[in-house]
């Protein structure tokens, strides 16, 4: 977890992805894989939910929006929609950027990480 | 009348720890399991979401998650000569209800047991003479070795993600674990927690008496850990609400995560809730048991569940009452020591002295339910008992699990019990201070045990267990000489006070918590004129009869119960498998 890529860079690819549309363009996303493991325990990859909810087509999601999830009041009217930087942030700093959520996680300090693995959300549909 | 059901192959009484490790064994060689809980499925309720997990009031202090005792009680009394009394409120021990059971509001305070446990009364009588043990402590072997159950200890820590330092890797011993564990074939499957401030205090005090400190090992994961079957475990968030509650973060080894979603996935796997079992239904002349008859909770309605094998894994008292309720084995007699089923009920010692630092922040929130100091030179063996007058002993530790609000403010001696003075105390010293703890053994005592209450009933009116109990001689010394050890490390931590350490004395109080562990009525044995069970956990008297949990503890140690009742529960699951294959004595 010692790798730091900028937002802007990595968006880059999944934009180029989504033009050539298949995997073999696909960036590496082994790293960010591997800092989800943090969040595994409660948050599926698909659309079913576990202790959080499933993390499927999370980016491009408005806060609060999965189907079936209880959230916290704090957290349904955050009104953030999810992307880079929003869940760069919250990720970093759970209650400093929705004060009052639910979600039993004290953050990712290490700013390498979080850009992995928010590449490694993207990828989750 | 009684509706009867379909026969299956296994039906296990109780949905916790051990029906959780049992079931894992056998529905991976596709044996039919059925499951009978009486408690729901607390999964993603409030108790395990925020902010409601948070409340002390409801799930620790009013014990939300144990058993309700207007419906299930115990009667207590001091000895033979006393009537007993229905206990009203409990804080000595919780039992759990619900998928998962107890292991799902428990701290996390994984040990195995020393090495020479499972051979304890081989041990006493070779070390300080045959004639050393008490006449009235009837102590005994497992007839089960350490070298025996070593794979399951290795296998039930892997799988609950237990975090820790080794002490004894394969003989050698290893700087910074515990040098009086028996020899593991492997490390802690995770690194040890963080020490608390107050066990870098303890470290200290505890080395410049010349002991050997060390993490306790834990069930509360300090990292994200995906266990062999696959099962995740979140990362720790020291929030200091694990003992009685649901970790809310996934962050604590417990069936309802690691288990339970597993089991409910394989085939052959079924779990009853709301099923409350009333008794087993035994066959005397065959000495086999036909299977069981419970209540559905939600209808009140009675089923007979037929069985090829019956497992009892309920509480410790629950199985000694479903053995009694059933007439089966030959309960116990403490008037001349014949019969087994009741016999050696023990609980634990603990004690200690509360250390305040003006300049030192504790601040005991910020812990986890295991995340502690320990020192293990005191405990049971592992020191020489020679003209002490007692046998057993405990570990040392820092002992700072929480810091909540209700049950964890010390005060220094001589603050007033309310008004402003002890607002003050509280303010000043709630960040400041910890206790230094004995978590010692009870070894059993021949006028210590369980039989049924001749008055009381329950909800089912069904006979109360009743509790014959008080704290003898043995473990009242024990208790002194323990708590002086951990005064003499309290003085040596340079606390601004120290209070004067409180050794337990007595009387038997089960309004007052001191461990939530207690052990035996059902004990295990290789003898069956004093044993309830074989060494491979089945009934003397019904081979087709098995029971799993700390009720077969033949006396209890030093350590917490849930290591060796793991590596037991996985064990019988092998042990099952085989029993299917060829019926048998095994």
């Amino acid at each position: 977890m010692r790798r730091r890529m900028s937002v802007a860079v990595g968006a880059l690819p999944l934009f180029l992805l989504s033009l050539c549309g298949g995997p073999a363009h696909a960036r590496d996303t082994s790293k960010g894989r591997e800092v989800y493991s943090l969040c595994g325990a409660c948050h599926p990859t698909d659309s079913s939910n576990g202790a959080g909810p499933g993390l499927a087509g999370i980016v491009g999601r408005k806060a609060g929006t999965a189907a079936g999830f209880r959230y916290s009041r704090a957290m349904k009217s955050s009104g953030i929609i999810w992307d880079d930087k929003t869940l760069d942030a919250y990720i970093g700093e759970p209650q400093r950027v929705i004060p009052g959520n639910v979600m039993p996680f004290s953050g990712i300090a290490d700013p390498g990480a979080r850009a992995d693995l928010v590449e490694y959300l993207k990828t989750l549909k | 009348m009684a509706t009867t059901m379909k026969k299956r192959t296994v039906v296990i009484c109780g949905g916790g720890l051990t029906a959780g490790l049992i079931a894992r064994q056998l529905t991976a060689k596709n044996v039919d399991v059925l499951v009978l809980e009486r408690g729901y499925d607390h999964t993603r309720a409030a108790e395990a979401k925020l902010p409601n997990q948070r409340d002390e009031l409801r799930w620790a202090t009013h014990a939300g998650l144990a058993q309700d005792w207007a419906v299930q009680t115990y009667t207590l009394r001091h000895g033979r000569n006393e009537t007993a009394l229905p206990v009203r409120r409990m804080e000595a021990f919780l039992p759990g209800e619900g998928m998962g059971g107890a292991a799902n509001h428990w701290n996390g305070q994984t040990w195995r047991w020393a090495e020479y446990d499972p051979t304890l009364r081989t041990r006493l009588e070779g070390r300080y003479g045959r004639k050393a043990i008490p006449a009235d402590m009837p102590i005994q072997d497992w007839g089960v070795t350490y070298g025996e159950m070593e794979s399951y200890h290795d296998l039930f820590e892997r799988l609950f993600g237990i975090a820790g330092k080794a002490g004894n890797l394969r003989g050698q011993i290893q700087a910074g674990g515990n040098p009086f564990e028996g020899p593991r074939q492997n490390e802690y499957p995770q690194p040890p927690l963080e020490t608390t401030e107050a066990g870098v205090i303890f470290t200290r005090a505890a080395e410049n008496l010349g002991y050997k400190p060390f993490p306790m090992a834990a069930a509360n994961s300090p990292n994200a850990y995906t266990n062999p079957d696959g099962m995740k475990l979140g990362q720790c968030q020291y929030c200091g609400h694990c003992e009685r509650f649901i970790c809310e973060a996934s962050a604590k080894g417990s069936p309802e995560v690691l288990l339970f979603p597993m089991l409910l996935k394989r085939p052959s796997f079924e779990l009853r809730l709301r099923c409350h079992v009333l008794e087993v239904e035994y066959d005397r002349q065959a000495k086999r048991v036909r299977g069981v008859r419970y209540v559905d909770l939600m209808t009140g309605e009675e089923y007979e569940q037929p069985a090829d094998i019956v497992v009892l894994a309920s509480f410790t008292m629950s199985n000694t009452k479903y053995l009694l309720m059933s007439g089966i084995g030959q309960p116990y007699d403490p008037t001349n020591g014949s019969g087994v089923v009741g016999k050696n009920f023990c609980h634990q010692m603990m004690s200690g002295v509360n250390v305040f630092f003006k300049d030192r922040w504790i601040n005991p929130f910020l812990a986890s339910g295991a995340s502690q100091t320990c020192v293990d030179e005191f405990n049971e063996d592992n020191f020489d008992h020679t003209g002490l007058g007692f046998f057993g002993g405990g570990y040392i530790y820092s002992n700072v699990t929480n810091g909540r609000p209700i049950a964890s403010r010390l005060v220094p001696p001589g603050t007033p019990a309310w008004g402003s003075s002890w607002k003050q105390a509280n303010a000043d010293w709630h960040a400041h201070s910890f206790a230094i703890t004995a978590h010692g053994s009870w070894y059993p005592h021949r006028e210590n045990y369980l039989d049924l209450d001749p008055t009381y009933t329950d909800a089912y009116g069904q006979p109360l267990v009743r509790m014959t109990m008080d704290i003898r001689d043995n473990e009242r010394r024990m208790s002194e000489y323990c708590t002086q050890r951990a005064e003499e490390i309290a003085k040596g931590t340079g606390a601004t006070i120290v209070a004067s350490g409180t050794p337990r004395r007595g009387p038997y109080d089960s309004r007052v918590y001191q461990t939530t562990h207690v052990t035996g009525g059902t004990i295990m044995g290789a003898d069956p004129g004093t044993s309830v069970v074989s060494p491979h956990s089945q009934h003397w008297d019904a081979q087709n009869l098995f029971v799993v949990g700390a009720s077969v503890y033949p006396f209890n140690a030093g350590y917490n119960p849930t290591g060796p009742l793991g590596a037991l529960a996985l064990r019988l699951g092998d042990d099952m498998v085989r029993y299917i294959d060829r019926p048998q004595i095994l």
